[in-house]
């Protein structure tokens, strides 16, 4: 009989003691889970579903964290990408993708950036190959996540002339702006990292400055 | 509700006393009372501060049968830790709108209060925190579980945590087929 274990047992939990432990985890509600699915890397958190038939639904009804740029291993494929925004109902709360993922496609990025699964982004990075010759345009579909970012970088992208009045973030707390053009025009090296949280409460604009023919960021 | 109509006048005064004092007394489903800075337990707790505001906080021990007393003094440790450190701006923003606001690391005297918690007692405060609507430390307490999952394959995780895999055969092969791209890990 190999069940018997004794209580002296050092602590790192070995097979077979399910019978001795209770799973306290999965009887904690929804939203809690969905909180902690949310705070794991994406591939992680979509593996979730897989621990017990309790699990299943969760990470779809999560806040999602579709984070494609930092995950270990292989590249999350573009049609993936595409599938997670169509089936998730939960709020979104992170977003990032490179150009190696997307390649050229500008129709897809315009339709990842208006699924409904997007509504009250916070958290949104573009970053693309630098040494790309033509950065590609950001789509006008960004301008509906203004109102809800908290952390906005961009690496590599033009956004289109005509939305350079428009680019008005109320709640962003951290921007990243890096060899980032607007109107065709460059705006050369450009990065504010970290914005003070004590300056949370005032309105920063981005207005273009003529010296460099770039953009900068100011606080109204 | 039953209503001692003989104690009207001392239950007015008893209100205004409960008004005065800058504690309150929280009474656990086991019948212990712990005293808890009530500006610390309205700024962290949206349902004790609705009880304040309403009134409802009793002097002999307000009852929160759903609470067991180990998890409730880790609840007052935690809120009156709370008022005694300088909250950093980065709490304060995230008190003001934390319905909209992102979530913030857990600061150090955060992580030690929540890292020295037995299994068991991690979970009975993840449950008091949702009982009572403490956003932050609902935050900080996920981002341990979060902690204790991240990096794990789902077989470690199921042994961490005692989950039982209740799927068939094919179940599970359905679901990693459906997930290939996220068991890529190397």
């Amino acid at each position: 009989m190999k069940g018997q274990q004794s209580d002296s047992e050092e602590p790192p939990p070995r097979r077979g003691r399910e019978a001795e432990g209770s799973d306290q985890i999965s009887l904690l509600p929804d939203e809690v889970l969905g909180s902690v699915i949310s705070l794991l890397p994406t591939k992680e958190g979509a593996r979730t579903q897989i621990l017990s038939s309790r699990w299943r639904p969760l990470w779809r009804s999560a806040p999602l964290n579709l984070d494609t740029l930092h995950t270990r291993g292989r590249s999350i494929p573009k049609a993936v990408v595409s599938r997670i925004l169509l089936e998730h109902w939960g709020v979104a709360c992170c977003f990032n993708f490179s150009r190696s993922i997307l390649g050229d496609d500008s129709d897809t990025l315009d339709g990842w950036l208006r699924s409904p699964a997007l509504d009250n982004l916070q958290e949104l990075e573009f970053s693309f190959d630098s040494l790309d010759s033509a950065s590609p345009l950001v789509p006008h579909s960004i301008l509906r996540f203004s109102s809800t970012l908290h952390v906005a970088k961009f690496n590599s992208c033009q956004f289109p002339e005509d939305t350079a009045h428009q680019l008005h973030f109320p709640n962003l707390e951290h921007l990243e702006l890096q060899t980032v053009t607007v109107g065709g025009w460059h705006t050369g090296y450009l990065t504010l990292a970290s914005v003070d949280h004590r300056t949370r409460t005032s309105r920063w604009r981005m207005v273009q400055e003529t010296q460099d023919r770039g953009f900068i960021l100011v606080r109204e | 509700m039953e209503v001692d109509k003989g104690k009207g006048e001392a239950e007015e005064t008893r209100k205004v006393a409960e008004a005065d004092r800058d504690t309150v007394t929280l009474k656990s489903s086991d019948g212990k009372l712990f005293e808890v800075s009530k500006e610390a337990a309205a700024r962290l707790s949206t349902v004790l501060a609705g009880m304040i505001a309403g009134g409802s906080i009793d002097d002999n021990g307000t009852d929160l049968k759903q609470i067991g007393s180990e998890a409730l003094e880790n609840v007052v440790d935690y809120c009156n830790k709370h008022a005694n450190s300088i909250p950093s701006a980065a709490l304060i923003s995230s008190s003001i709108s934390f319905n909209t606001a992102p979530f913030k690391e857990p600061e150090e005297w955060e992580r030690k209060f929540v890292d020295r918690l037995s299994h068991d007692a991690l979970f009975d405060l993840v449950e008091a925190a949702n009982f009572l609507g403490m956003e932050r430390l609902l935050d900080v307490t996920c981002h341990k579980i979060s902690e204790m999952m991240k990096g794990k394959s789902p077989d470690q995780i199921r042994e961490v945590f005692n989950i039982k895999n209740d799927y068939t055969k094919e179940e599970l092969e359905e679901i990693r087929q459906e997930l290939a791209w996220a068991f890529y890990d190397d």
